[in-house]
């Protein structure tokens, strides 16, 4: 491996880390989330009706 | 889509080459701390009064809300808006969250976006509240008030009793006190779904010339068969006697008592006792040609003399029934449900038929019973009062 494909790679990783762990996963998690709350809403309105006590 | 898939699994799969574990695990270990920071900010900004009241539509809720104790008071605790209006544990909260983000919708799409139009709305919203409050046993009351911590002997003595019931049955607090935060809707002049069924079974029956039977519904009598000149209302149960039947219109002979003071525009079911059973347009009460006096008979605890009066009308055909029973049977349930809630219904027999107004007048405001549903009520409970019944104990 040269010097310069090594940089790139190092350059491309630390890129991808910090997309990943500030914009990817962060909206990923909301999402997870709201789909959780969107299902929950959804059982509450046709199955298990308004959460009991 | 496969470069996708491709690429997504190198990024997860391909252990990096250049960037230590270490570096790895503790950027991702901050960015997480920050998400879920920033998620909180986001869930508790979205809770906030300024949030709320940033639709125009909420302004008038939070201006009924200052009017109340949640908002001002010698303690200084206050509540607003998502105290009471947003579960507290997360998975009830975010189902409240998604329900909100129609709220939303429904205020940008211009559904519900102005004062006006959730005034138009109100008895359906504050519905749903109150069956959200009626499910979850008002969980979101009893984060601050506490059957378990209160001191009942603080309480006015008429509140105590009431009290001490309700938390003997754990029961939600919405049930008594509606209407505590926010203006209660208008009463509608939606008829009672109950009485559909009266006036299905009063369709379904052969009336028979001759025959006494009862009104299932509050409606106009009128002067002639054509039904054009309104002699006045007939109450829900009042008896009449059908003499003919004419296309749509039946002639019907009403007997009941009056007091020969005044016009003589109310008629009475029974000699002395205030259960109206029609009340006439006051020409048509004076009209000596229409109404005929059989006897006249002082009540001795006021004074006053009642006429036993008769008059024929016509009024629409195929709303009486052969008995009263399916008329209160509607009321009894009406009574039951409406007035359970609070508190032990007293027996029907427990007071007599003039004092059942007045008791059932300074109760009835607590209720959500419609206007012709309160009339039914109240004639049920008189019929079935001390003066019919002996009184069970």
């Amino acid at each position: 491996m040269t010097e310069m494909t090594a940089e790139k790679t190092r350059n491309s990783e630390w890129k991808k880390l910090l997309l990943l762990a500030f914009v990817g996963l962060p909206i990923a998690m909301f999402g997870a989330i709201a789909t959780y709350g969107l299902i929950v809403r959804l059982l509450q309105i046709f199955l298990i009706g308004l959460p009991g006590a | 889509m496969k470069k996708i898939w491709i690429w997504l699994r190198n990024l997860f799969c391909k252990p990096a080459a250049k960037i230590g574990l270490g570096v790895l695990v503790t950027v991702g270990f901050i960015a997480g701390i920050l998400a879920w920071q920033g998620f909180n900010a986001g869930m508790a900004a979205t809770n906030t009064e300024e949030f709320c009241v940033s639709c125009h539509t909420m302004h008038q809720n939070q201006e009924e809300l200052k009017e109340t104790v949640h908002w001002s008071n010698r303690s200084g605790v206050r509540a607003q808006c998502s105290d009471c209006h947003v579960p507290h544990d997360f998975t009830d909260k975010m189902a409240r969250k998604i329900q909100a983000s129609v709220e939303v919708w429904s205020h940008l799409t211009g559904k519900i976006d102005t004062p006006e139009k959730f005034e138009a709305n109100r008895a359906r919203l504050a519905q749903n509240e109150w069956d959200r409050f009626k499910a979850n046993g008002s969980k979101e009351c009893r984060t601050c008030h506490d059957y378990n911590s209160m001191d009942f002997e603080k309480m006015r003595e008429t509140s105590r009793e009431a009290m001490r019931g309700a938390a003997e049955r754990n029961q939600s607090c919405v049930d008594c006190h509606q209407g505590i935060a926010h203006k209660k809707p208008e009463k509608t002049d939606a008829r009672n779904p109950a009485f559909d069924g009266l006036i299905q079974a009063a369709g379904n029956e052969s009336v028979k010339v001759g025959g006494t039977y009862f009104n299932v519904y509050p409606r106009e009598l009128y002067l002639d068969e054509a039904m054009s000149k309104v002699a006045g209302k007939l109450e829900v149960g009042a008896p009449v006697k059908v003499l003919q039947e004419k296309g749509d219109a039946q002639q019907v002979e009403v007997s009941a008592w009056r007091k020969s003071k005044g016009f003589g525009r109310v008629w009475y079911g029974h000699f002395a006792k205030n259960i109206t059973v029609a009340t006439l347009e006051k020409a048509v009460a004076q009209d000596k040609q229409l109404v005929k006096i059989a006897e006249s008979k002082e009540d001795p605890n006021t004074g006053l003399i009642w006429q036993k009066s008769s008059a024929t009308f016509w009024i629409k055909k195929g709303e009486v029934v052969a008995s009263t029973d399916p008329i209160w049977s509607v009321a009894k349930d009406s009574y039951k449900n409406s007035c359970s809630v609070c508190h032990k219904q007293p027996d029907e027999a427990h007071f007599d038929a003039n004092t059942w107004p007045g008791l059932f007048g300074g109760m009835v405001g607590f209720t959500s019973m419609d206007k012709d549903t309160q009339g039914l009520v109240l004639k049920y409970l008189q019929n079935n009062s001390s003066d019919f019944k002996k009184p069970s104990h």
